[in-house]
């Protein structure tokens, strides 16, 4: 009897110990903010964007680097947004319309208390886009500001947020608030 | 130590013939204090285990990331939810949609249904047993490509299932493509856990929408 339990303690030990190295290895979430900063809005974002009852549309990728800039971007409207039509004998690189963040003009600023605000400068890649997203987004640059709330849940163990919350001033360079979020 | 034992009944019995030398009790009395020196190690060492243990499965964990993403990171079974306007109408979500479908991760998918309200396509009260239109994945014109950088493009068939479908409901195929990005938290399998997109052409209606994809 008292070999068994002194077996069993063994293997409870044994399988402590195992529990303790993978709870102290796993990478978890890191303390969490605020105070938050530019350093919390870093890496890879992809972001869901609406405005004016789902009328315009858009899919964002932002890469804020961390500091206030951003090192790319990409924002994809579809060419059925506002007037455009869906041609579907198209593949779908040219029913939608690609933006690039000129990231020169870009920016970003985040508080301590998770609020920030974005300024977000595209481009049309008119090479590659259908002639007809003029029809739809007739400007091939605007810029777009938007106001954002980091979330403070799961920070990643880089201090990067999981997802932010977006509203919108001109989404698309049309005259109507939009809103939207971005997730990791 | 030795009269508490004898106290408890486990020392030496008064009167007994047979007596040990006090070298040997000495080392017997040592080797019981080792002993339960030795059981009370095994205690903590037990009770730091499982508090590790209790901590491992508690402590909120992050999957790690892809740094270059392919058709293999969308696969398996994705539930998604859409909506966008209708032709003519400037209202939001006029039109929603479920969608079950299933990438294979080779860029083409295994099955898909997308069950939209019967009201996204006509007006007025309409009865619970039939009010939504039920559409099936066409996999054979079906297809999606991811980059590395985890955007990419679907194109999705669907075709009524007209012989179930109430009265109302679409009769004809459509072409929806969507502008798709795969969020970087990946599951055990390799696959996205969801994916965010812009479609051109939900139900036919030629507007812009939105939705995602959860697995």
């Amino acid at each position: 009897m008292s070999k068994r339990r002194w077996v069993a303690s063994k293997l409870f030990a044994v399988l402590g110990g195992a529990g303790l190295a993978i709870g102290v290895c796993v990478p978890r979430a890191s303390a969490q903010p605020p105070p938050f900063s530019n350093a919390n809005y870093a890496n890879r974002y992809v972001c869901n964007v609406t405005s004016d009852g789902d009328f315009f549309t858009g899919l964002m990728t932002l890469y804020p680097n961390g500091a206030g800039t951003y090192t790319k971007g990409t924002l994809e409207a579809p060419i059925s947004s506002d007037g455009g039509t869906f041609s579907s004998t198209l593949p779908p690189t040219q029913n939608f319309c690609l933006f690039n963040l000129d990231v020169a003009g870009s920016s970003y600023a985040i508080d301590t208390h998770g609020n920030g605000v974005e300024v977000l400068s595209w481009t049309a890649d008119t090479l590659s886009n259908n002639p007809s997203c003029t029809v739809p987004f007739p400007t091939s640059t605007f810029v777009m500001s938007n106001d954002i709330m980091l979330r403070a849940y799961a920070v990643k163990p880089s201090g990067a947020v999981i997802r932010a919350e977006i509203t919108s001033n001109n989404l698309l360079n049309f005259a109507f608030p939009g809103h939207g979020y971005c997730v990791k | 130590m030795t009269l508490k034992r004898q106290k408890a009944g486990e020392g030496f019995a008064p009167g007994k013939r047979f007596r040990r030398s006090d070298s040997a009790r000495k080392r017997k009395d040592e080797g019981k204090i080792m002993s339960r020196n030795e059981n009370h190690l095994s205690k903590l060492i037990t009770t730091v285990g499982v508090v590790g243990l209790a901590i491992s499965l508690c402590a909120p964990k992050v999957s790690a990331g892809v740094s270059s993403f392919s058709n293999a990171n969308y696969t398996g079974r994705y539930a998604c939810s859409a909506a966008t306007t209708a032709t003519g109408t400037t209202n939001g979500d006029f039109i929603t949609a479920v969608i079950k479908y299933n990438p294979n991760g080779s860029g083409a998918y295994s099955a898909g249904t997308l069950i939209a309200a019967l009201n996204d396509v006509v007006t007025g009260p309409v009865s619970p047993s039939a009010a939504f239109c039920i559409f099936n994945l066409d996999v054979a014109a079906s297809s999606y490509t991811i980059n590395p950088d985890g955007t990419g493009f679907e194109s999705l068939t669907w075709t009524p299932e007209s012989a179930t479908n109430p009265p109302g409901c679409p009769t004809t195929a459509f072409l929806d493509e969507t502008a798709i990005a795969l969020r970087n938290i990946i599951a055990t399998d390799g696959s996205t856990i969801r994916a965010e997109f812009s479609s051109a052409n939900l139900l036919g209606e030629d507007e812009g929408g939105h939705g995602y994809c959860l697995k």
